[in-house]
Parts: C-alpha cells; sequence; structure tokens
C-alpha cells in the first residue's frame, strides 16, 4: 500500500477526517520535536512546544497555500514558535517555561556518552546543516521527503547533509583526539 | 550503506520519537473539528479584514498595526512569488510583526527635496513594543525630546542675517505626555493614510542585492490620497526591505503630478544602533524662555 502523500491527507482533512491530522503528526512531529529541542536544548520543552506548533498549525491550516509543502511549512511555525520562546524566556527569566531539572525528560540514557556528545555536537552546526539532519534521519534515512522540507533540489540536499556529515566527524575526531 | 555515524545518529534520533502516541492522543483531543473552523481565503479585501482584525485586538498600536499592514503585503508577494491572496499576506504577517517585535531602537533620517531638509529621529522601544524615548532633531536646530514621561520641545530663534541663535528669544515647552505615536516615519504615514483613507495599493516587486545583502524592492501606488486639504493624488513610494530581516531600510516618495513622479523625500531606516547613554536627555541652555505646561508648572 503506497504512503498517502501530505497533499492527500491535508485534502482529507478539510473533508472532514479528522485522523489525517494524526498521520501527519506521525509523520512530522520527531522533526518538529528536534527543531524545537535545538531552542529549549531539553525534550520536555521541546514536546510542549511541538505540540502548540502542531495545533497552530491546524488552526491555520487555511492559509497554507501549497499542501504539498506541508513539512516546510511546518518547520517554518515550529522556528517561528521557538523565536518566541527564546524572546519569552528573555523577557520573564524567572518565570521559567523550561521545566526544573528533576522533571525535564532526558533524551537519552546519560551512559550513552557518545550519542549524548553527538547531540551537543549538532547543537554547534550551523542551522541549515542541523536541520539537514534532522529531516533526514527523521523522515526514515531518505531525502525523498527530506529536500522538499528544506525547500533544496535533492542535490543540494545531499551537498549540505554532506558538509554537516563531515563537520560532525571533524568534531567526534577532535573529541576523540582531546581524550 | 550505514556507517556508524548513522547509526548513531539513528540512536540518536529514536529519543525524539519518545511518549509519541501518549502526545498524539493528547493533541489530538484537544483539536476542535475542522468544520468548526473558519475558513476564509480569497484576494487583498480578505486580508485587509483579517489583518486588521488580528492586529487591532493586539498591543500593537493601530498605527503600527497599519505599518504591519504595508509591511505584510509586501512581504506576503515576495515570498509567494508575486500574487497576493489572503493566505499568503496573513502568513507573511507573522514574518513581519516578528521582525517588528524584535526591534529595540529605530534611527530614521528623511530628507524632504523642496524645501530641502534634514530630519532625524531616533526611537526606543520597551520589550512589549512601546515607543518609550524619542529624540527628533529637525532643522535650524529645532529638537524635540521625549522620555520618562515629559516631552521637551526647544525651538532656538534664529537669525538669518547673523547666522545665529538668539538666545533670549529662543524657547523649550515642557509637557506631560503619557505616550507618544508609534513609530513615526514615512512607511507609517503611508499605512495611516491608507488605513484611514481607503487609499488603493498597487505593488510590483524584485528581489536584489545590494552591498552583498538580498533585499526586497517594492513599489506601492496610493490612488486619490489626500496630499493638501483641498487637492487629491496619487502617492507612489518605493520601499526597500532587508530580506533577511523584513525590516524597512530605505524608502523615496514621489508625488504623481501630471503624470510624471516628483521625488518628495527620502528616508534611511536603521535598527538596534547601540546609542549615547544621553540621547535621549534634555538640559535646558541657559537663557532660554522655558513654557512648563505641566500641572503647575511656569506658564
Amino acid at each position: 500500500m503506497t504512503t498517502p502523500s501530505d497533499k492527500t491527507l491535508i485534502r482529507a482533512l478539510f473533508a472532514g477526517d479528522k485522523a489525517a491530522y494524526e498521520k501527519l503528526y506521525d509523520r512530522y512531529a520527531p522533526l518538529v520535536r528536534a527543531v524545537c529541542y535545538d531552542t529549549t536544548g531539553n525534550l520536555a520543552d521541546a514536546q510542549d512546544l511541538a505540540q502548540d506548533v502542531f495545533m497552530r498549525a491546524y488552526e491555520k491550516l487555511d492559509r497554507l497555500r501549497e499542501p504539498a509543502r506541508f513539512g516546510n511549512w511546518l518547520v517554518g511555525i515550529a522556528r517561528l514558535r521557538c523565536k518566541e520562546w527564546r524572546r519569552q524566556k528573555l523577557r520573564s527569566p524567572n518565570k521559567s517555561v523550561r521545566l526544573n531539572d528533576d522533571q525535564a525528560v532526558a533524551p537519552d540514557p546519560p551512559d550513552n556518552s557518545r550519542i549524548e556528545l553527538l547531540r551537543e555536537m549538532i547543537t554547534t552546526l550551523p542551522e541549515k546543516e542541523r536541520l539537514a539532519l534532522h529531516t533526514f534521519y527523521l523522515q526514515g534515512n531518505s531525502a525523498d521527503n527530506a529536500h522538499r522540507i528544506m525547500g533544496l533540489s535533492r542535490s543540494g540536499f545531499y551537498r549540505v547533509l554532506e558538509r554537516a556529515r563531515k563537520r560532525l566527524e571533524q568534531l567526534l575526531i577532535a573529541e576523540q583526539e582531546n581524550i | 550503506m550505514k556507517t556508524p555515524l548513522d547509526n548513531d545518529l539513528n540512536k540518536m534520533y529514536e529519543a525524539f520519537n519518545q511518549n509519541h502516541n501518549h502526545l498524539r492522543q493528547a493533541l489530538m483531543a484537544s483539536l476542535p473539528d475542522r468544520s468548526k473552523q473558519h475558513k476564509w481565503a480569497g484576494r487583498i479585501n480578505h486580508a485587509l479584514a483579517f489583518t486588521g482584525g488580528t492586529i487591532m485586538r493586539s498591543r500593537i498600536t493601530k498605527l503600527a498595526a497599519a505599518a504591519v499592514l504595508i509591511i505584510a503585503v509586501f512581504v506576503g508577494i515576495h515570498q509567494f512569488g508575486g500574487s497576493l491572496d489572503g493566505t499568503s499576506v496573513a502568513f507573511a504577517l507573522e514574518h513581519a510583526v516578528e521582525a517588528l517585535k524584535h526591534v529595540e531602537n529605530k534611527h530614521m533620517v528623511m530628507r524632504t527635496i523642496e524645501p530641502p531638509n534634514r530630519y532625524e529621529f531616533w526611537t526606543k522601544y520597551s520589550e512589549d513594543g512601546r515607543a518609550i524615548a524619542r529624540r527628533i532633531e529637525s532643522p535650524e536646530g529645532r529638537l524635540t525630546v521625549f522620555a520618562d514621561g515629559v516631552m521637551y520641545n526647544y525651538k532656538p530663534a534664529y537669525d538669518r542675517n547673523t547666522d545665529r541663535i538668539v538666545k533670549e528669544d529662543s524657547t523649550v515647552s515642557i509637557r506631560s505626555k503619557k505616550t507618544i505615536d508609534d513609530p513615526p516615519g514615512y512607511v507609517e504615514q503611508m499605512a495611516t493614510k491608507v488605513a484611514e483613507e481607503g487609499g488603493v495599493i498597487t505593488t510590483k516587486f524584485k528581489t536584489d542585492e545590494e552591498n552583498g545583502k538580498k533585499v526586497i524592492v517594492a513599489t506601492i501606488t496610493l490612488k486619490d490620497m489626500r496630499l493638501k486639504p483641498d487637492k487629491l493624488g496619487d502617492v507612489e513610494a518605493e520601499i526597500i526591505f532587508e530580506a533577511e530581516t523584513k525590516l524597512p531600510i530605505r524608502a523615496r516618495e514621489y508625488h504623481i503630478e501630471n503624470g510624471q513622479n516628483k521625488l518628495k523625500a527620502c528616508y534611511e531606516f536603521s535598527y538596534n544602533e547601540k546609542l549615547a547613554e544621553d540621547l535621549f536627555k534634555f538640559e535646558i541652555p541657559e537663557g532660554v524662555k522655558v513654557i512648563d505646561q505641566r500641572k503647575g508648572g511656569i506658564r
């Protein structure tokens, strides 16, 4: 059975099939959480922000001009929401929107140091390269949809992805040499 | 073939699936049915209705809202490849509002052509986007400073024969003022005219490179605007936005007279400059006449 495209799902949603949004959520929620994580630095806040992003997207679906570009549009909303979150944090440093450390959900077991290191290193990459990694690895290790989400040609996407991977490898080597 | 790095990255990204089912359930339970949603689409009228409706309810002032409207229209057309409809404008609005919210201060230089004058404005904004301080330097040494709820207007008496300021004839008027119109400037004035007088907007766009930066060049024509109390005419403005920030950086204003564009004024905008600490402070010069219009003040 072929996977329904974003466009098909959005049409179904407009026709009253609310379950279509569940499918879109399954397809994009991990990616949106990853984008939000780049800003929040903890998974609990990233999950909250991602929920908010999907809520907003649902409310604003009428404004989506090209349903086939839903992923790209959604990531745009996520980036805007992240900016708001950052601003909110700056304005109300005492009213932290981030959970306390003991409430925060650790995104990975602490004993897996290489994974932890990778996560830290990814946050140091340029935004475009981060997004290339997120989209590729959270869209089934495939560039089919990832390049559309980023609004790049397939070859352009691979170039950015390769750059990101190379940079990560270099960082890992440098880290090992330091150790 | 997957490399060890691929495997590690896949493992790392698994974290973003944590609690997925639970979160999906929670989200779906909170969503209304789409049939209850207001569905709107269409051309400019819808966009304007939406823009006004949303912005006027927010804390942004009416004037700023009108400015946002103009910027939204510009950005909307740019982003969506030349077409203008409610959807694109409304989406672009978010970018424009976002851009304005981030401005800490604005510096505008205005040059009029006839007479050839130069004005300089600095405005400082609070975190919630209100104008909280302003300095305006006008020709012939005139100066307006607003800060902490007090407005000073300094009008030096300028003797053209001697090319000197006559101190004893110069005045400083002081009055209390809770807020100031926000923000002043050409884009806003144009926008206000559109909002109040219902000018017709037509636009054309191109994206350009300037000093290595991508800019959006927008031309806006306002039909049948009230140029003078008894005179209607068309106004055209070319506004250049920085593509990255979506903020206007330059503008030129033309009045269309007998089918010819006549340049009236040029504007330059810059944002978030490092301002001198005493920029919004005013010290009354010695020997000038002080007219204190505040309650209990000396008149």
